[in-house]
């Protein structure tokens, strides 16, 4: 990052965002046009008590001057060389001048311009939401107006306008000024005209907005009194709006009557503030440096909690997925949103504060305001925190309804409310009495901060080292030099070749439309039992996935009563299979399980450690650019745009966070975060493709020369990555990205769900040719199904796919509506092959685990994923367990049950055998 | 003080230690970051120039070394000190006037007399007073000037030199030292056109007590040696009417003229160039005059107060300061 930019990200950023922000919520909710005028209102407004206390230290900045020539003249003349300037420097501190600080001082106005001149230009310049927008006269707000026109000569009238309007204001404003400035000003005026000549409508008419605005304010100076006149108009304005909206759309008479209320009220409470002021707020005017203290403390506290700690905590739990196939360290996008969040809550803040210096009662108040963001920010995001399910890549929430003010509730929300203000009105008090402590505080708060966040970064470059190790070892030979693929999965002819596929949130709801959908895939998969009443015993992959791989003996509550390290379990059950097939001389490949060993990447080194022809891949990801290259498909741009999108939207996440539950929904948008960019990358399909190759390159990973017989456990992630894919085979496509949060969508899963069934059937075609169909036996599953609309009593998160096709089977697919369980799949897989199945690390016979008697399911979210070296439980919540028998389908089969009954038919079931 | 100075090796002393704290930078530095509660000193522009406060020092106390000085410093002289310790109650009024106008809080104010003068007036009497003077029936006249491009031999130079060897009379000229420095070229002309002779001596001794001494009377520009020699031996003095340039000085500050310019025609006459070609009467009516007699000694009267007491209430004052100083860090 260059100096350039980190400049940009830390003055100008900050001010984008406000502006991004409030143009997209007026946007939103009424339209582009008055977004514009809107935000030049906001912004005006915003900025309006900068302009007047800059204007004032203008004015005392040129009379100090003024009163300090005579004599600064005199030692001038009088002293030479260094004794002038010492001879000066001592006369200016005898006056309280700081001659260093006098050329910033006098130019206050305009250096808080040129900042808000280039974020307004920046944001507006490229604002794609202007284009083809027309108004009245102007054809399209995303470009110059050219209303005028001689000959084929355009001439833009707006800026011309704005320049009129400046002038006026400028009239206006320096009646009595001298010459000097009058040059000045009308300089920039011309300089303005010339700048935003040829700059698209949109931003002129927001530059003539504030040029109006300028002109009411320079009238407004006109008047005596012109605080009390604002005043008079806020409130007649704001009362106005309340009486004509009486009646219209619940939301927006609301808000006009709370704008009436303040409006209102506002003389009262600065009535009362300026009481509390004098009565408590004493301390804390006197002694600046606590002041200064408990403000720089918590406006740095801000930074780290916005810009480090939460975007951290985020990444830390699976820094594979923001690493963009390894050409991204994550931590890239905290040392991004560091900055911005430097240049919210530190940079802008203090020069604020540095305005308002001479101002005891303005400047406490924005210390104990930034004091009371701190507390209450803390218990947002700590006691409060967002629960919307999992976040994906693109920092969208799977289950995002629950930000919705519906879904939380007017309990939960005053809830919020209240106690955000008791927690700001004790920091408040607390802070008044004791401000050194308060200030300790801060500063404690904020290496905690620090460190958490460091402790996190730490651990993502490590997730970071480690993922790029592991993918390096993968690497070794799948891929040739030529981009050819190399085959890893060696199946015999003559032998017997037991292939699982593991599909990640493969949906078995969907199964029957998708081969409705495609008849010839009920040729395909002939032999194949489809098993349409399968259940598997969480929704989520974590608590989900043991049972698949180690069978009845890892279900949630049999690992619950085991009492081992997770760590152990999870290790256990993933190496099951394998060690039961390489005992018995079969060669073993396993690829791509999530969660094997510490982290949700598949690092399988602990597989080092066990006997026998094992060998394991990391397939994802892997083939990504050279099925871009063989589809002459480019994905530079959608990677820079998940880069963009990703750089801006953390801290915006983090801020999500931190609001109260009120507003959450508002700035999350959707996931959007307020963007205003409608690039078509909005959607990451980068995942989608790294599980989509994997299985496309599957006949060219496969070949018929293995001497032994086969075990194969194919994981893969494509259920799992929903997005919009081409018909009629589901092919995976760029342009197919779409702005949405695809998690939750049905489409989008159904369509990841085709083509994992349709890719499959070609692999099985391949088999077929070579003759080695009818000795393979084939299973494909899920850990758990689709959090989509599946018809399903409880969610269709419980319905994991599963089909099987035996050795020798034939015939067109077929639906068994036997009630089954996805730890039925080891158990599919051994059956009729393995004499004695025994799970090595129990020493149990999988076979006599099997218990459809006790399925116990629990619904508990769940995404423990830091110590799993120690946690020996998996967290379920009470009232979360149901018990399920025969049918999953049938509502009164799901029995709410306790977690007792859970533990001790469980204990019984296992005794009894 | 330089390394060799004998202070340095002085041992005769319980409570008096004396160090060398180096030169240049390295001195500031060290006075920079000095530790102590009381800091005595005789420099000006503390605080002004490379010499800053010390966090370490609780109090800062000036005492003059010139009787007429506190407002002849350089600009900001004595701002920054704490307490400042005047020869008489003359100067108390320019003092707080300066503070008034450059919005500074008060300084504590202590007459305690001057300690030069009471050191020269203790070392004259050891010379056998009065009676010191060189068995010599000519009249001695000492001619110290101040330095720069004001300074009367800079102004007036031969011409002044040569009407005063006119007179007949002992002459010694004795330059201010940073003339050779400042001006070494005039310096080598004057001495190459007056060579010394019987009645014509340049003097360049450290110590300026013998000459001032052994001389009848003293001319000079505006210089701290008018105050130190007509108090000190109660002579009269010539003072040319060098223009003297207060704008560097914090004299410039004050709305009226101040009590050191005020009270010279008090002290002897002033000299003009058109008094050269009639100089021997001019000295001899001032050498004379029974006016100046009585004036100078009025002077005096006002200008040192506790004459002889000045070193005692100096340590009186500082001893009563520490005390104080400890009693409020005890609070």
């Amino acid at each position: 990052m260059s100096m350039g930019n980190i400049l940009h990200a830390v003055i100008i950023y900050p001010l984008q965002m406000i502006i991004e922000v409030a143009f997209q919520f007026i946007n939103d909710h009424i339209g582009v046009i008055p977004a514009l005028i809107g935000v030049s209102l906001i912004v005006s407004f915003l900025t309006l008590p900068l302009y007047l206390e800059s204007d004032r230290i203008q004015k005392e900045e040129s009379e100090k001057q003024k009163s300090l020539s005579a004599w600064s003249n005199h030692i001038k003349k009088t002293f030479r060389g260094n004794e002038r300037f010492m001879m000066l420097q001592t006369y200016y501190r005898q006056n309280g001048y700081n001659p260093a600080l006098s050329p910033f001082k006098g130019m206050t106005s305009l250096l808080l311009e040129i900042p808000f001149f280039i974020a307004a230009y920046g944001f507006l310049s490229k604002l794609e939401l202007l284009n083809g927008v027309s108004f009245f006269l102007i054809k399209d707000l995303g470009q110059p107006d050219r209303i005028l026109s001689i000959g084929k000569f355009g001439i833009n009238v707006l800026p011309i306008i704005m320049t009129l309007v400046n002038v006026l204001s400028s009239i206006v404003y320096l009646k009595d000024a001298p010459l000097k400035s009058k040059i000045q000003v009308y300089g920039f005026a011309l300089i303005f005209l010339v700048l935003l000549y040829n700059s698209p409508a949109g931003l002129v008419v927001y530059w003539i907005c504030n040029n109006l605005f300028s002109l009411v304010k320079n009238l407004f100076y006109k008047f005596k009194n012109p605080v009390k006149v604002l005043f008079i108009m806020g409130v007649t304005v704001t009362t106005g709006a309340f009486i004509m909206l009486n009646g219209k759309s619940g939301k927006w008479f609301i808000i006009s009557f709370f704008l009436m209320a303040f409006m209102w009220s506002l003389p009262l409470l600065l009535k009362l503030y300026n009481r509390f002021f004098d009565r408590f707020l004493g301390v804390l005017s006197e002694n600046k440096a606590y002041g200064l203290r408990i403000f720089l403390f918590a406006s740095i506290g801000m930074m780290l909690l916005t810009g480090l700690v939460i975007p951290s905590n985020i990444i830390v739990s699976s820094p594979y997925e923001f690493a963009l196939n390894g050409s991204l360290n994550p931590n890239w996008y905290i040392w991004n949103s560091v900055i911005q969040a430097f240049g919210l809550f530190v940079f802008w803040p203090f020069m604020i504060r540095l305005i308002f210096d001479k101002k005891p009662k303005i400047r406490v108040c924005m210390d104990l305001l930034f004091l009371g963001l701190l507390v209450c920010s803390l218990l947002n995001a700590f006691v409060f925190p967002v629960k919307a399910g999992l976040l994906n890549q693109l920092l969208q929430y799977a289950e995002d309804w629950e930000l919705e003010l519906g879904t939380i509730g007017i309990y939960r929300i005053l809830g919020n409310l209240i106690s955000i203000a008791i927690i700001f009105l004790v920091a408040v008090f607390i802070s008044a009495k004791w401000p050194k402590p308060t200030a300790l505080f801060c500063g404690l708060a904020g290496i905690g901060l620090l460190g958490l966040g460091l402790f996190n970064a730490v651990r993502i470059n490590n997730g970071f080292k480690q993922y790029s190790e592991i993918v390096k070892r993968s690497d070794s030979g799948i891929i040739s030099s030529s981009n050819s693929v190399n085959p890893i999965f060696h199946l015999s002819k003559t032998g017997k070749n037991v292939i699982v596929f593991g599909l990640d949130r493969g949906a078995g709801f969907f199964v029957e439309d998708i081969l409705d959908e495609r008849e010839e895939l009920k040729d395909i998969y002939s032999g194949f039992v489809f098993y349409p009443n399968t259940v598997s015993y969480n929704d989520y992959t974590l608590a989900a996935q043991p049972p698949l791989y180690g069978g009845y003996e890892y279900t949630p509550a049999r690992i619950n009563l085991a009492d081992k390290p997770l760590l152990t379990t999870r290790e256990e059950a993933i190496s099951l299979l394998p060690r039961i097939f390489s005992g018995n001389g079969y060669s073993v490949v396993m690829t791509d399980m999530p969660w094997v060993g510490e982290t949700s990447t598949s690092d399988f080194f602990f597989m080092d450690h066990y006997e026998g022809d094992i060998s394991s891949y990391h397939l994802d990801g892997r083939f990504s650019d050279l099925y871009l290259v063989e589809h002459s498909l480019d994905s530079t741009n959608e990677k820079e745009s998940i880069k963009t999108r990703n750089k801006r939207n953390f801290l915006f996440n983090s801020l999500t966070s931190i609001l109260p539950y009120l507003f959450r929904g508002s700035l999350y948008h959707g996931g959007d975060y307020l963007s205003t960019s409608t690039s078509v990358y909005n959607t990451d399909t980068t995942r989608t493709l790294n599980a989509y190759s994997s299985l496309y390159y599957l006949p060219a990973l496969t070949e018929f020369d293995g001497e032994t017989d086969a075990f194969v456990y194919f994981y893969n992630l494509l259920p799992h990555e929903p997005n919009y894919l081409d018909k009629p085979d589901y092919t995976y496509s760029i342009d197919n990205a779409v702005d949405d949060n695809l998690a939750a969508s049905y489409d989008a899963t159904y369509d990841v769900n085709a083509a994992s069934l349709i890719l499959i059937g070609k692999w099985i075609n391949y088999l077929k040719e070579n003759g080695v169909y009818d000795n393979t036996r084939i299973i494909i599953s899920a850990d758990h199904g689709a959090y989509v609309y599946s018809g399903l009593p409880k969610n269709g998160g419980i319905n994991p796919m599963l089909l099987f096709k035996d050795f020798g089977a034939d015939g067109p697919i077929r639906t068994d509506y036997s009630f089954m369980t996805n730890a039925d799949v080891p158990i599919l897989s051994v059956t009729g092959l393995i004499d004695n199945p025994v799970n090595e690390a129990t020493g149990k016979n999988i076979l006599e685990e099997v218990d459809k008697d006790n399925v116990f399911v629990e619904l508990t979210y769940w995404t423990e994923t830091t110590d799993v070296d120690s946690s020996h439980k998996i967290q379920v919540n009470s009232g979360d367990w149901y018990y399920i028998h025969d049918d999953i389908y049938e509502p009164s089969y799901w029995q709410n049950i306790d977690e007792k009954t859970v533990y001790d038919r469980t204990r019984e079931s296992m005794e009894g055998r | 003080m330089s390394e060799d100075d004998p202070a340095l090796s002085e041992s005769g002393y319980k409570y008096v230690k004396c160090r060398f704290i180096g030169n240049g930078n390295a001195a500031f530095a060290e006075l920079n970051h000095l530790r102590a509660d009381i800091c005595l000193s005789t420099t000006p522009g503390l605080d002004v120039y490379q010499w800053k406060r010390s966090k370490h020092v609780k109090k800062y106390v000036h005492i003059t070394h010139d009787v007429c000085a506190i407002t002849a410093y350089r600009m900001f002289g004595v701002d920054y000190y704490d307490s400042i310790l005047l020869p008489n109650a003359m100067m108390i009024d320019e003092l707080r006037e300066i503070e008034q106008k450059r919005k500074l809080p008060q300084k504590e104010i202590e007459i305690v007399g001057s300690v030069y003068v009471d050191g020269l007036m203790r070392q004259y009497d050891s010379y056998g007073g009065k009676e010191a003077k060189k068995d010599n029936t000519r009249t001695t006249v000492l001619v110290a000037p101040s330095w720069g491009a004001s300074c009367l031999l800079n102004k007036y130079g031969s011409k002044f030199l040569n009407a005063l060897k006119e007179t007949g009379y002992n002459i010694i000229v004795r330059p201010h030292p940073q003339s050779f420095t400042s001006d070494p070229e005039l310096m080598k002309n004057l001495q190459d056109e007056f060579p010394v002779t019987d009645s014509f001596s340049w003097n360049r001794d450290n110590d300026n007590f013998a000459v001032m001494c052994r001389s009848d009377i003293l001319i000079s520009d505006f210089s701290g040696i008018i105050f130190d020699y007509s108090l000190t031996f109660g002579k009269p003095v010539i003072y040319a009417a060098a223009e003297l340039d207060l704008a560097p000085y914090d004299d410039c500050w004050l709305e009226g003229e101040p009590w050191r310019l005020r009270v010279l025609p008090e002290l002897g006459k002033q000299l003009d160039e058109s008094d050269f070609s009639h100089l021997k009467e001019t000295i001899d009516a001032v050498l004379h005059s029974q006016e100046y007699k009585e004036k100078i000694e009025a002077v005096r009267e006002a200008a040192l107060q506790h004459p002889g007491e000045a070193a005692t209430r100096t340590v009186d004052y500082l001893i009563d300061l520490q005390a104080k100083v400890t009693a409020q860090e005890r609070i």
